[in-house]
């Protein structure tokens, strides 16, 4: 039955992946008599676990399907996801039942596990946190909120708030620009310039859609911090804004009130 | 129920089951010849039965019996194939020659270790035992005749004294199966075993061939992986005409059941380049 007990350790070792480390750290473990002499090959088996955990994530295929194919294209499909399945295994974490939270947690993980150094990381990171911006966007309920119309200029005492939801993130490649160099079917990102791109993911309200905004790292902060409560005297404060600059700034408010991406009334809801 | 009309040869043209097949519906304004679905699918859904038998008809997949494992399938399961095979009238009942659960390491009173995710076992006499025994088991629970598919094989399982076609073989020289022939999974195992395919296919029992899988493969981390999201590759073709000189399958399935979105003008392509091939056997 020596048959029975090999297909036990493979088995026991893809359900629980953590468990290939401990072997390889203590081979002893398999180095039994009634086992066959030839080693069990624990670096195969971890990234059989890979595709076995690949597999289970198909169905994000359709709001990620820019991450699946850059994971396919720069070859880190089974890397990422052995990894993935042995950190789950570790932490003792089961898969989330709900698409939504298997999304969350996959691009949470994507975001610990790259390593900035390497662009295909950075790519990858980049374009996973931009699926889950615009499908998390997208998925919420409509946002109640009033119609832009003719947007009054904000004055020093205005408090500003987000109009509509928002998701404000930082990406070192411009999303769109790695969707563009992906039309192709080999693509070249090594055209792509790298950066600090700050970005509103913006679904204004009654509005379906999500619109991509860059931004300036003052109109970021400003969308970062203006949450309702403050006004723009306060928030000038906050961010260190002097008396010279306060125009600037409130010229700035007004650009972002016209854009529609700001609102004078607290009507609006927090960015998410 | 809709259906597409075959190919000259007698044989059908399929789909996998798969988030794609509505865009392959839109898109194409017609069925394919089949629906092939997994058994675990339509338990979770058992509404799919209809919706799908609407379409075209229903072929059943499994990959819960764990044909070459030494822990029995539940009894409710088989009676859940046996039942979803009835409903759906399938023609047969394609399964893994592979293995789902073993036996826990923790002791018999455990219960065993289950994935979600069929195994390549060891390649020996030993299981190849065992899977006669499964099939002699389990065939007369079953309302349609069982065909045995071939698993990829990734890595060398410890105490395997044969390589995967020998195994195939010696699998069906002692059952009546028939064969499921995998052109990827077969591909996958000659490169990622260093094997000649075209050699090594030869030594495959061809003429128990009732149907093929067609899908696309990758190579990453130093191996080749199947892959149901990309289109198979021109040398799984080659295969195919390789195939059909000794074979007459019933069925073609094209297993493009990973992604929502396909790129429709090329499967439609690959299935009328495997309609040509099977026309001209």
């Amino acid at each position: 039955m020596k048959a029975a007990l090999v297909h036990s350790l493979l088995a026991a070792g893809l359900v629980k992946p953590n468990l290939l480390r401990t072997w390889g750290d203590a081979p002893a473990a398999l180095s039994r008599s009634d086992l066959p002499s030839e080693p069990f090959d624990l670096q195969a088996l971890r990234q059989f676990a890979g595709l076995a955990f690949k597999v289970r994530h198909n169905p994000l295929r359709g709001p990620y399907a820019n991450t699946f194919r850059l994971l396919s294209l720069c070859g880190l499909e089974i890397t990422l996801f052995s990894d993935y399945a042995c950190a789950c295994a570790e932490q003792g974490l089961a898969l989330a039942a709900q698409n939504e939270e298997r999304a969350r947690l996959l691009v949470q993980f994507i975001d610990q596990w790259h390593n900035p150094a390497l662009p295909a990381h950075a790519l990858l990171r980049d374009m996973a946190r931009h699926e889950q911006a615009v499908s998390e966007l997208e998925r919420a309920d409509a946002v109640a909120g009033a119609p832009q119309g003719q947007a009054a200029a904000p004055g020093p005492d205005s408090k500003l708030c987000p109009r509509g939801a928002m998701r404000l993130q930082e990406s070192r490649y411009h999303p769109l620009a790695i969707l563009a160099a992906m039309r192709v079917p080999t693509p070249d990102f090594s055209t792509l310039n790298t950066g600090s791109h700050l970005l509103a993911y913006w679904r204004a309200p009654a509005s379906p859609s999500v619109q991509l905004v860059e931004l300036d790292a003052f109109g970021f902060a400003l969308l970062q911090y203006a949450d309702g409560s403050r006004s723009l005297r306060e928030l000038g404060a906050l961010l260190g804004i002097g008396r010279a600059r306060r125009a600037g700034m409130q010229a700035l408010a007004q650009q972002l009130v016209q854009a529609g991406l700001l609102a004078t009334e607290a009507t609006a809801v927090p960015c998410i | 129920m809709g259906g597409g009309a075959g190919t000259s040869s007698g044989a059908h043209i399929g789909l996998a089951y798969g988030p794609g097949l509505a865009e392959f519906l839109n898109g194409c304004n017609t069925a394919p010849d089949y629906v092939e679905v997994p058994f675990e699918q339509l338990r979770h859904s058992p509404r799919l039965i209809a919706e799908l038998q609407d379409i075209a008809p229903v072929y059943l997949h499994c990959a819960s019996l764990s044909l070459a494992g030494f822990v029995e399938p539940a009894a409710d399961t088989v009676s859940a194939v046996a039942g979803m095979a009835q409903a759906v009238r399938t023609p047969w009942i394609g399964e893994h020659l592979a293995f789902i659960s073993a036996a826990s390491l923790e002791g018999a009173d455990q219960p065993p270790h289950t994935l979600t995710y069929t195994i390549c076992p060891q390649l020996s006499m030993e299981v190849v035992d065992r899977v006669a025994a499964n099939i002699a088991l389990l065939q007369p629970q079953l309302p349609a005749p069982l065909i045995v598919e071939n698993p990829p094989q990734y890595f060398a399982v410890p105490g395997s004294t044969m390589s995967m076609s020998q195994f195939v073989a010696a699998v069906l020289d002692r059952s009546e199966a028939g064969l499921l022939l995998d052109l990827t999974h077969f591909l996958i195992t000659a490169l990622n075993t260093g094997v000649d395919p075209v050699a090594d296919l030869e030594r495959l029992p061809l003429e128990r061939v009732v149907e093929v899988h067609i899908s696309g493969m990758s190579c990453q981390s130093g191996v080749y992986w199947d892959d149901h999201s990309m289109l198979a590759p021109p040398e799984i073709f080659d295969l195919l005409a390789r195939t059909l000189r000794r074979a007459r399958p019933r069925a073609v399935t094209f297993e493009y059941n990973w992604a929502p979105r396909l790129p429709l003008q090329l499967v439609v392509a690959q299935m009328d380049q495997a309609r040509e091939r099977l026309a001209a056997a």
